[in-house]
């Protein structure tokens, strides 16, 4: 079973990724503060490079979820720094598998376009997407660099999938993705082998009747596919009335 | 013009502070300015036209192991150009150059002919990587704010009277004289009022014209750029029959 080290385990994201991981990873659970579920982690701060060093060793592979949002210094420390400590200690101790993940804001510049995929980043000056895009250009660097592979993931949201078709007329979620699709991009980033040049930036979002966001790259290169047809639960229930 | 140095103690800003107090009013940031220090930045951008930023980091990086400094040149090139630029255009500030260098394309074998359409390829040592990361900073600036934002990329500095007979020429050579030349073209550049953000946005190559040049300089001839110290004598001696 491949260890992985799992930074950012008790933040919005981890505990909701955690779940879909367990049974296949050896997970060593990291962060600052402790697991809303009272399950017992590590204590890691991601801006500390010894202590990102220690809790990777005999890791085969990092997942870096930390994150903090529009602060003008943290956002920084956490994001940027602290991309860079888990890009050396993986470095140092040979780990050759990193994924990442970011905001969809590192591509806040095409929300009034369409069909947005591989588009070159566009953060704009908030602390949280520059300092983001930072990161993934340290991870790029470092990846071509040093031979490891990256799987950069953006999203906006993380959402239970819905249970139920909506009841109300309710616009589709921009940019969300269910917990049981990032586990599975997780799971599959884990695996692949390798992408093309060391380091891909990928959507994730699992309703993409918009048009607005795809995942076609993520399908292509990874085998994403969102668990069911999610916008399906986004329609007009009673189409006689017109 | 009224321009504020970020330093003046290195070479390059020397140089600078003395040619250019010759025909404009230059002073620098008191030494020891921290750039994240929001307070002391926003004291300093009080009647200006420009801040040249000589790329030479500020922080006293002396003390700590490499780690340390590593660290500290990073978190001044990301949140530090974050906080300047702030200062900068909160200030109403519409012109701002920065220093960077070419030995961003150093990695590039020397076979290739580089100009400022290359993406640049600056490896993890830190010295290069900071200066692209700056780089990315001042970028998102320009799209968003209205400033003119003018980076040269300047090649290793070498005053040419300096070099020892039977040196090895270099092809990054960059006399601080020719230097000074290329600010004071980008000084001349406003594209503040553009609405095309990527004109706002402009990148120059900048170093000496040896016979065999792998950096092109068209690019800066926008500036009125044409080194004037090209170190013929040591080219020329490479030349020279056994």
């Amino acid at each position: 079973m491949k260890s992985v080290l799992f930074l950012g385990a008790a933040g919005l994201i981890g505990p909701y990724l955690t779940p879909g991981l367990v049974d296949h990873y050896d997970l060593r659970l990291a962060d600052v503060k402790p697991h809303p579920d009272g399950i017992d982690i590590d204590h890691v701060d991601v801006r500390d490079y010894g202590q990102v060093l220690e809790a990777a060793r005999g890791c085969e592979a990092i997942m870096n979820f930390t994150v903090v949002r529009n602060d003008p210094v943290d956002s920084f420390h956490v994001n940027t720094i602290g991309a860079w400590n888990v890009m050396r200690a993986a470095v140092e101790l040979g780990i050759r598998k990193i994924v990442h993940s970011g905001p969809q804001a590192v591509r806040s510049h095409y929300d009034t376009d369409f069909a947005v995929d591989d588009a070159p980043p566009a953060p704009g000056i908030g602390p949280y997407g520059i300092s983001k895009w930072l990161s993934a250009e340290i991870c790029r660097i470092y990846s071509q660099k040093h031979d490891m592979q990256t799987i950069y993931f953006v999203f906006n949201g993380l959402a239970a999938a819905p249970d139920a078709p909506v009841a109300q007329p309710t616009d589709t979620p921009p940019f969300v993705v269910v917990w049981e699709d990032l586990q599975q991009a997780c799971r599959l980033a884990l695996e692949v082998a390798s992408v093309p040049d060391n380091f891909q930036l990928f959507n994730l979002l699992s309703y993409t009747g918009p048009g607005k966001y795809n995942t076609n790259k993520a399908h292509r290169l990874l085998g994403f596919t969102p668990g069911r047809d999610w916008d399906t639960l986004f329609r007009r229930q009673d189409t006689s009335l017109r | 013009m009224r321009i504020l140095l970020t330093e003046e103690s290195s070479p390059l800003g020397g140089e600078l502070s003395r040619t250019l107090s010759t025909t404009h009013q230059v002073r620098s940031l008191a030494a020891g300015t921290d750039l994240t220090d929001v307070d002391a930045l926003w004291g300093a951008m009080r009647g200006l036209d420009v801040v040249l930023h000589t790329g030479v980091p500020l922080l006293p990086v002396a003390a700590g192991d490499g780690d340390d400094v590593d660290r500290a040149i990073l978190d001044e090139a990301t949140q530090g150009m974050h906080v300047l630029l702030e200062a900068v255009t909160d200030a109403g500030i519409r012109r701002f150059i920065y220093c960077s260098t070419l030995e961003l394309f150093s990695q590039i074998p020397d076979d290739r002919y580089i100009s400022e359409q290359w993406r640049p390829d600056p490896g993890t040592d830190m010295a290069t990587l900071s200066r692209h990361l700056a780089e990315q900073v001042t970028r998102e600036f320009a799209r968003e704010r209205a400033v003119s934002i003018t980076i040269l990329r300047l090649g290793r500095l070498c005053r040419e009277e300096d070099v020892p007979t039977g040196h090895k020429p270099d092809l990054m050579w960059l006399d601080p004289r020719d230097a000074v030349s290329a600010v004071t073209g980008a000084l001349q550049l406003d594209n503040s009022a553009q609405l095309n953000w990527q004109s706002r946005w402009s990148v120059f190559h900048v170093c000496a014209r040896p016979p065999h040049p792998k950096f092109l300089l068209d690019g800066a001839r926008r500036l009125g750029f044409e080194p004037q110290h090209n170190f013929a004598s040591a080219w020329t001696a490479t030349q020279a029959p056994a």
